[in-house]
């Protein structure tokens, strides 16, 4: 066997590797757009749900991007974890349909099809992106066909070639060699139906024992299920459930099929390799039917002790406070066809994220920090999520047909949710300078005054929101009014006045805190001013 | 630890604390005022802050409160003697628009009495 040989192989894997790319990139473009709502019309109930996740799976040939796109389903409320992981059972048999259909020999099909994707790439209109995303999707596809069509002639030779012959019928029964090169592969490359596909082009060239095919098979679901496991170890709560599950559905099948191919050679039970042969025609195609039946005894048995791991999952692996923050209340329900129930529903999500403000503040009192468990960073990024969905409710509600006192009344809920943003963005600023440089610039006195001055108006805001008052948004008002003699006093104070801070370091920090105090403030007037014109009444209460 | 101290002079309650408000003292005299609110029918209060350490939030909150429900009430509320740390926070935290601030706790009980 010479260089001929080797180009051959190489070629060949190249090929296979460039369509699989091409052919996953285009149909996850394609697909994506359309992935949520097949999930949110079709997952009512198990079956309607593994369907969804069939599709999902099929049009993204990823199991992986099925599941780790529940997540953020999940989080905004539209799934529960229950109702998501028959969709993860759906997306992992889904996608492994490429491997039934890859197994089939389309003959010189793969040669029109790499033509028609020319034609298309040369002629077709580019800058339409269904022309594009076709053109990909069949040029994808034709080029993993012609990959493996050239790995299977390129590696023909072997079948005559007495090293090969030794190793196959020294390894022939060797069903555990076999699996572990399966689990081993599938692991280093990230992707089990690959290497099946691989699998099942030597099988159709002759190169390889059926029954070792299997167990190779097998073995690269339990590959890509332990290497779906290891990343799980990057993400933490209900991803982490998500992903978790996704390894199980790739593993539970080794459990019950390994076992039943061994019953079925040795004690010659007619099983999965008789299904096989009754469905398909050829030692490939049947592989195939073998991959695709091993995706569905693995989902079926999970449906099946599904209530008995979900307590497990949220037992090891409980949602994180960032998850639960970040999840929407009111906003679930949220339809543009009523607008004045929606524009209920924006008001009390955003009263809901506005009344969190003076806990960015307890994670600096002494008192409460002890039993904090959230850090500031984790709290602003998840009403960040939460603020992001308000205004995305806000602006579908906008481009409805509203009269005037609705659009009025959105607006000012519109001002607020603007408002909610910055007061986030300044209160994180306040309490990562203070964390920085607490113990090494700042003056104790300074730092308790502001923060304890601050934590009362945040509270005054919440106070306000919870009674819908506007009798305590006019205090509000006055109390955040008008503040650049108090902002003076303190810079006379701290800046001027001070011999501790001699350092240029120290003296911007306290520049920074009072900008930011001094920014709150606008922010909280701001807030105060809205609420107040939103129930109808103006300030008149200051002490002359 | 918060101690309570209370007179009368002029039909005008003085409350003189001594020690620091904090969330549990800060509720007993909560009690203590609406006691003499509702049960004695009062509505003129100064609070002598001049024995007073820090003051928290929880203290400022509940000055805040006490001056809304006496304001609603047509009744008046000042607070006299504060030290440095209180009288900066009680500015920081806009509450010197709301509640009249005496340095002199006799000018604050003259000021109620004869009204301004």
């Amino acid at each position: 066997m010479g260089i001929n040989f080797y180009a051959h192989i190489f070629a060949g894997l190249g090929l296979f590797f460039v369509g699989i790319n091409v052919l996953s990139d285009h149909l996850k473009s394609f697909g994506k757009p359309y992935v949520a709502g097949i999930i949110k019309t079709l997952a009512k109930n198990d079956l309607a749900a593994i369907l969804s996740g069939v599709i999902a799976g099929t049009i993204t040939n990823s199991g992986k991007a099925v599941t780790f796109s529940l997540t953020g389903f999940i989080t905004a409320g539209m799934l529960t974890t229950r109702a998501a992981l028959p969709i993860i059972i759906g997306g992992s048999l889904g996608s492994s349909f490429l491997v039934l259909w890859v197994s089939i020999d389309f003959a010189v099909l793969e040669l029109f099809i790499l033509g028609v994707a020319g034609i298309l790439f040369q002629f077709g209109d580019m800058k339409s992106t269904r022309m594009k995303l076709l053109a990909g999707v069949l040029l994808g596809l034709g080029l993993i066909f012609y990959g493996l069509d050239m790995l299977k002639g390129g590696a023909a030779p072997l079948k005559d070639a007495p090293a090969f012959i030794a190793f196959v019928s020294d390894a022939r029964g060797y069903w555990l060699t076999a699996f572990a090169l399966g689990a081993i592969g599938a692991f280093i490359t990230q992707s089990g139906s690959s290497l099946s596909i691989i699998v099942i082009a030597f099988v159709n060239a002759g190169l390889l024992d059926f029954d070792q095919s299997v167990m190779f098979v097998y073995g690269t679901n339990v590959g890509s299920g332990i290497s779906t496991a290891m990343l799980s170890l990057g993400v933490a709560g209900t991803a982490k459930q998500m992903v978790i599950f996704h390894a199980l559905v790739k593993l539970a099948g080794s459990m019950v099929l390994i076992p039943l191919l061994y019953v079925e050679v040795y004690l010659g039970v007619p099983l999965a390799k008789a299904l096989a042969a009754k469905m398909a025609e050829g030692l490939g195609p049947q592989i195939g039917v073998i991959y695709l039946s091993y995706e569905f005894v693995s989902g079926m048995l999970l449906l099946v002790l599904m209530s008995a791991i979900i307590p497990v999952l949220n037992y090891f692996f409980p949602p994180t406070q960032e998850e639960k923050l970040s999840a929407i209340k009111y906003l679930r329900n949220f339809s543009t066809r009523s607008p004045e129930l929606g524009t209920v529903h924006i008001k009390k999500e955003l009263a809901r994220i506005i009344k969190r403000a003076p806990r960015y503040l307890d994670m600096l009192r002494d008192e409460i920090a002890a039993n904090q468990k959230i850090r500031e960073t984790i709290l602003y990024e998840a009403n960040a999520a939460v603020q992001k969905e308000i205004q995305e409710c806000i602006a579908a509600l906008l481009k409805t047909n509203l009269n005037k006192r609705q659009t009025d009344q959105l607006l000012i809920q519109h001002t607020l949710a603007e408002a909610s943003v910055t007061l986030d963005k300044k209160l994180l600023q306040f309490v990562k300078t203070i964390r920085e440089h607490k113990k090494s610039i700042l003056p104790d006195e300074f730092v308790y005054n502001l923060t304890e001055s601050l934590h009362l108006m945040l509270f005054s805001v919440t106070e306000c929101i919870q009674v819908e008052s506007s009798f305590d948004a006019r205090y509000l008002v006055i109390m955040t009014e008008n503040r650049d003699r108090v902002v003076e006093r303190l810079k006379q104070k701290y800046l001027l006045g001070s011999d501790d801070l001699s350092n240029t370091a120290a003296r911007k920090k306290v520049i920074d805190l009072i900008l930011c105090y001094e920014q709150i403030l606008w922010t909280l007037n701001k807030i105060a001013k809205t609420f107040a014109a939103d129930i109808g009444q103006s300030p008149s209460l200051a002490v002359a | 630890m918060l101690k309570i101290a209370k007179a009368k002079e002029h039909d005008v309650v003085i409350l003189v604390l001594e020690g620091e408000v904090d969330k549990v003292s800060s509720k007993r005299l909560a009690q203590h005022v609406r006691t003499e609110i509702v049960e004695h029918g009062e509505r003129r209060f100064i609070t002598d802050l001049s024995r007073l350490g820090n003051l928290s939030s929880n203290g400022l909150r509940l000055f805040l409160n006490i001056a809304k429900y006496l304001q609603n009430m047509e009744g008046e509320f000042a607070v006299c003697g504060p030290g440095e740390q209180i009288k900066e926070v009680f500015e920081l935290a806009g509450l010197t628009r709301i509640i009249p601030m005496y340095s002199d706790c006799s000018k604050a009980l003259d000021h109620l009495t004869h009204g301004h």
